[in-house]
């Protein structure tokens, strides 16, 4: 097991992947009144799929899209509920992501303590 | 198989509720709407939720549809009203307020209940990761 094998590279931008989510659900609660904004999120798991499947995990990437979901009638389509519970979602995956990297570590010690 | 799945069973009855808040709102915000005769009266709004399976998996609920009351509402003599008629009658729309308010009382107890299913699975997740720490 190396420091940066393929696991603790899909792992590291799942961090960043769900790190740019939570920075979305932060900006679109921000812009909640702001007229004509569309809901943004990202989705870093489609590419990291791809990525793993073609062997070529540096091409991994974020892709952020634009809500779908029906507009206010100020042109905006942000929902609160839909961020808060994202915002609760995306910090149990990123404990989530974060243990099993710990994890990783933690095994990885074990070898050069002795 | 989706990661915390009973988050998106609770999110998706907030929505459900949501939308019926929505509506009742609608529906008592034009509670008084009055129409000439030769027009619709205010239509009832109701939202229509169907629970949701994928691959045998509970999916939550979802609203399909929208369903409308009666658009002929009530007619109601009312002379010096500037939308009566010749014979002095109006459109007035065919609802309770009664059954509006005891809706919203319904619509937003179940909305809280989903968010506290929502809270209870979020520790239970909370839990779950605290495993073999």
């Amino acid at each position: 097991m190396f420091i940066s094998d393929v696991t603790n590279q899909a792992l590291a931008h799942a961090l960043r992947g769900l790190d740019a989510q939570r920075q979305l659900h932060e900006q679109n609660i921000a812009n909640i009144e702001t007229p004509g904004y569309l809901a943004q999120k990202a989705d870093f798991a489609g590419s990291l799929r791809r990525a793993l499947k073609s062997g070529r995990i540096d091409e991994a990437g974020i892709d952020v899209t634009n809500s779908v979901l029906p507009t206010r009638l100020d042109g905006n389509n942000v929902r609160l509920d839909d961020e808060i519970t994202g915002l609760t979602r995306t910090q149990l995956h990123q404990d989530l992501v974060t243990t099993a990297l710990n994890s990783r570590y933690r095994l990885l010690r074990t070898s050069w303590d002795r | 198989m989706e990661l915390f799945r009973s988050l998106s069973i609770a999110e998706s009855g907030m929505d459900v509720y949501q939308q019926w808040l929505d509506a009742i709102a609608d529906n008592i915000a034009n509670i008084n709407t009055v129409t000439p005769t030769d027009e619709a009266a205010f239509q009832e709004r109701f939202v229509v939720a169907q629970s949701q399976i994928g691959d045998g998996r509970p999916e939550g609920a979802k609203v399909i549809r929208a369903e409308f009351g009666n658009p002929l509402g009530r007619i109601v003599y009312d002379p010096s009203h500037p939308l009566a008629d010749e014979d002095g009658f109006v459109r007035v729309p065919d609802m309770d307020l009664t059954d509006q308010m005891s809706n919203l009382l319904m619509a937003q107890r179940s909305y809280q209940a989903n968010v506290a299913a929502f809270e209870r699975a979020r520790a239970a997740y909370e839990t779950a990761l605290k495993i073999g720490s």
